[in-house]
């Protein structure tokens, strides 16, 4: 009844036979991030995470459209929202590390549908972007417990988005002041 | 708020669709009373916000305001009901029915204001950050928090709803008004199913006598609710939920 991991991953095995069942988008690979990414993976708790999967990058790209139809039939069997499997955090795209896809770990294959989440240090990366903004972030960190390896490199990754940053007004102290924060607690 | 409540409070959500990745309830919750735990334990968990406020969004019209405006009354603690009166602020700016308001007026704000997250309390810098992003009406309501982004990907169909909470049709029906809340403390509240009188339940429900008078007298038309014949003492007529109606189903 729930979208816990079970049932996400039976949703996510329903996908890939609905894709296998059209059979023309060949292999196609989902790259996860967010709340799915932590739960498939064991480090956030259910209570801590919601079921919706979050897709920062499908490849190949013109495959994404048979993905969200296929989708989309699967939740109308399951009873999830219709866009249980979206794209939106594509807009966030930009609080991810460089080279976060090379680092990309595959979790499950369903037939022609791959699933790979972030890495752990790319997943700590981008919520320390987002925490001071999402304070669920915060709480996520704190339960993920980064290390001090994990965390240095989130401030390399915020010194690289300040130097890259065309907004003048844009700033990362907030976020410097949450990895500083982690450091005190962790 | 006992351990068990604080554990099942995410359990209830997942009850009622919200995609939270832990087993639900096994049975439908007290919606009122879910709120009021969920007003409780916002600070622990930042994720409850925007989720209940989705599902308000959404589904606020299964909710008896009345008697969520007494439990605010007589059962809420002054930081739980700040964070309710900006849950449901955050609703009605996301399209929920405005009547939900009748609530949020007797939420008092929390003052001097704190940020909404326990975990950002305890440090003076996250303290500061979360000051400097709170939201208007999070500064309002005295708990800050940024403006609530609500998350409909997370939240199941009202025929998913129905179909694992067939209690909540009876809700709907009749959008929460007065009715829903003269069921729900009948069922839910009072020892025995029944009250003394008209007036007391008025004062139980969270409604003037009047509009008690004319909600009652609906109800025994639809069979919901025996007023007695015997009178109490001199005037009063008790009051009770049909024989079958009792359990929460």
């Amino acid at each position: 009844m729930t979208l816990d991991a079970t049932q996400l991953d039976r949703a996510l095995r329903e996908t890939g036979e609905r894709l296998a069942a059209e059979g023309d988008t060949g292999t196609v690979r989902l790259y996860l991030v967010g709340g799915s990414a932590g739960l498939l993976s064991g480090w956030l708790s259910g209570a801590r995470s919601t079921g919706d999967v979050d897709v920062t990058q499908a490849e190949p790209a013109e495959a994404w459209e048979a993905v969200i139809w296929a989708a989309a039939e699967v939740a109308d069997e399951l009873g999830l929202p219709a866009t249980w499997l979206n794209d939106k955090c594509r807009v966030y795209a930009w609080c991810l590390p460089l080279g976060w896809k090379e680092r990309s770990e595959p979790l499950r294959t369903f037939g022609p549908l791959e699933v790979w989440r972030i890495n752990r240090q790319d997943f700590i990366a981008a919520k320390v972007v987002s925490a001071p903004s999402r304070p669920q972030d915060y709480e996520d960190l704190l339960a993920v417990k980064p290390t001090a390896e994990e965390l240095d490199f989130t401030d390399e990754h915020l010194h690289r988005l300040e130097q890259e940053s065309l907004d003048p007004d844009q700033s990362f102290e907030d976020a410097r002041a949450i990895i500083e924060a982690l450091r005190g607690v962790l | 708020m006992n351990r068990k409540a604080n554990d099942n409070v995410e359990r209830d959500w997942a009850r009622v669709g919200v995609l939270f990745g832990c087993e639900p309830s096994r049975e439908t919750p007290d919606l009122e009373r879910l709120l009021i735990d969920t007003a409780r334990k916002c600070p622990d968990n930042a994720r409850l916000l925007p989720l209940a406020v989705t599902w308000l969004v959404e589904y606020g019209q299964f909710v008896a305001r009345h008697r969520l405006k007494r439990l605010v009354q007589t059962e809420l603690e002054p930081e739980p009901q700040a964070i309710l009166g900006l849950l449901i602020e955050e609703a009605v700016r996301h399209g929920a029915t405005r009547e939900l308001l009748i609530v949020s007026e007797e939420c008092h704000p929390l003052s001097p204001a704190v940020p909404l997250s326990r975990v950002q309390r305890d440090q003076t810098s996250l303290a500061h950050i979360s000051e400097r992003r709170a939201s208007d009406v999070s500064q309002k309501c005295g708990v800050w928090t940024p403006p609530v982004e609500p998350k409909p990907d997370a939240v199941r169909s009202v025929t998913w709803l129905l179909d694992h909470n067939t209690e909540y049709r009876e809700r709907v029906i009749r959008k929460g008004d007065l009715r829903v809340s003269i069921i729900e403390t009948l069922r839910r509240d009072v020892p025995g199913h029944w009250v003394a009188s008209e007036l007391a339940l008025s004062r139980i429900s969270g409604a003037t006598r009047a509009a008690v008078r004319k909600a009652l007298e609906a109800l025994r038309l639809e069979g919901v609710v025996c007023v007695g014949t015997e009178v109490i003492n001199d005037r009063d007529h008790p009051v009770s939920l049909t024989e079958g109606l009792t359990a929460a189903r």
